[in-house]
């Protein structure tokens, strides 16, 4: 038999407990729901004790669709949930965050303002917001990560990467647990639905 | 000739190198310069499932620029703007398809990975879900089915049937389709075809 990796351990046997934080990932565009940077978030995601999926939305090209499958997803129990977004991903959780009301909302190059997208910029619904993007992305530019930081008052980092951020794999991993930690240690994320609206004060 | 526990990795690799070069020298076996410097792994075991696979590609594939971690592919009669990536980095292994355009990567196609991992004389990729764990023979059979095959996959899949190579620009953001049907034109939007004759408009990507 082979033996679990620790990012493994978690998993379904963790699901069956409630009260536990529930972190779900949203792969980009052209990958597949295990690469190698969710895989690395979602270790360290389990070693705080969350559960995590990781939908695979390979066979859809419209994030539309993907946002249909994320919002039928039967989650299991949880207390607080995280969304965790990579490029189009990105744009997957945060228009997904207006009807899940997760906790905190983690944000990799997400892709805004992309033809095809029903919404050019989604209005995200989170407690707590962090975006990381890479100074060397071409594909969307940081500012476009920028912008939406500024806007809703996000935690912002960009780091010297392309829009893969692969790599910067321990500097996110990093960047990822201790807002992580913050989000779990958070009282104000236990309920949800904490609209960033109304930390804007429209 | 003995080998303490002394010797460090290094010293009994140099070793070895020796033996099998001496080896190889009285048998009459030749070893390329090509083959010598095909060290990474993966590298000489991409070289080799083409060698064996080559007639599958629909499109054929061409072997470009190497260094110890990349190694660059290009597709026989399409537009040099299409092209992949072999990386070998450490243990992990991956298999990127991407667009570039004026010097930049404008969108990435697919994107195909691995991590390897050894159990007993087995291997598995870490990577995948506990539940969707296969067992490989080899590490070379680990790559096969995770990267190449999926590589060889795409190419005949979507990369074949395609005639238009689409780039968009919104402002700063981009992003590339393959369409079999040529797409309207619009506003920051470059059609190509794919074919290679049309498709020296783009001086860094020559």
């Amino acid at each position: 038999m082979i033996p679990r990796t620790n990012s493994e351990a978690a998993g379904l046997e963790q699901s069956n407990l409630p009260h536990q934080p529930l972190v779900i990932f949203a792969h980009g565009k052209e990958s597949g729901p295990w690469g190698s940077k969710i895989r690395h978030l979602a270790d360290i995601a389990q070693a705080q004790g969350c559960t995590v999926l990781s939908p695979d939305y390979s066979d859809l090209a419209v994030p539309e669709a993907r946002i249909e499958r994320l919002l039928a997803l039967e989650l299991p129990p949880h207390d607080r949930l995280v969304l965790v977004g990579s490029s189009m991903g990105g744009y997957v959780s945060t228009v997904a965050s207006r009807q899940l009301h997760p906790a905190a909302l983690f944000l990799m190059a997400p892709a805004f303002g992309m033809p095809g997208y029903a919404q050019a910029d989604p209005v995200p619904d989170a407690g707590h917001i962090c975006v990381v993007h890479g100074w060397r992305d071409d594909v969307v530019p940081a500012e476009r990560g920028i912008r939406f930081a500024e806007r809703y008052k996000a935690t912002l980092h960009v780091l010297d990467a392309d829009h893969r951020l692969n790599s910067v794999l321990p500097q996110l991993g990093g960047l990822f647990a201790d807002f992580l930690e913050m989000v779990l240690n958070s009282t104000d994320t236990i309920a949800a639905g904490y609209s960033a609206q109304a930390r804007m004060g429209q | 000739m003995e080998i303490s526990g002394m010797w460090t990795r290094h010293q009994m690799s140099h070793c070895l190198r020796i033996l099998f070069l001496g080896k190889f020298r009285e048998t009459g076996m030749a070893v390329t310069h090509s083959e010598r410097k095909l060290r990474p792994r993966i590298q000489r075991a991409f070289m080799a499932w083409l060698d064996a696979n080559r007639s599958s590609f629909a499109v054929p594939v061409q072997l470009g620029r190497r260094t110890g971690k990349h190694w660059k592919i290009r597709f026989g009669g399409i537009t040099p703007y299409v092209s992949a990536v072999l990386i070998g980095n450490g243990t992990q292994s991956e298999l990127v398809v991407a667009a570039e355009w004026q010097g930049e990567c404008w969108d990435l196609f697919a994107s195909f990975e691995t991590l390897p991992c050894r159990y007993g004389a087995l291997y598995f990729c870490a990577l995948c879900e506990k539940s969707q764990h296969q067992v490989f023979g080899s590490r070379q059979e680990l790559w096969f089915d995770h990267l190449f095959a999926p590589f060889l996959d795409w190419v005949n899949q979507k990369l074949a049937p395609a005639n238009w190579l689409v780039l968009d620009d919104h402002g700063g953001a981009t992003s590339a389709a393959l369409s079999v049907e040529r797409p309207d034109d619009e506003a920051n939007r470059i059609i190509l075809s794919l074919s290679e004759k049309e498709t020296h408009l783009d001086p860094k990507n020559k």
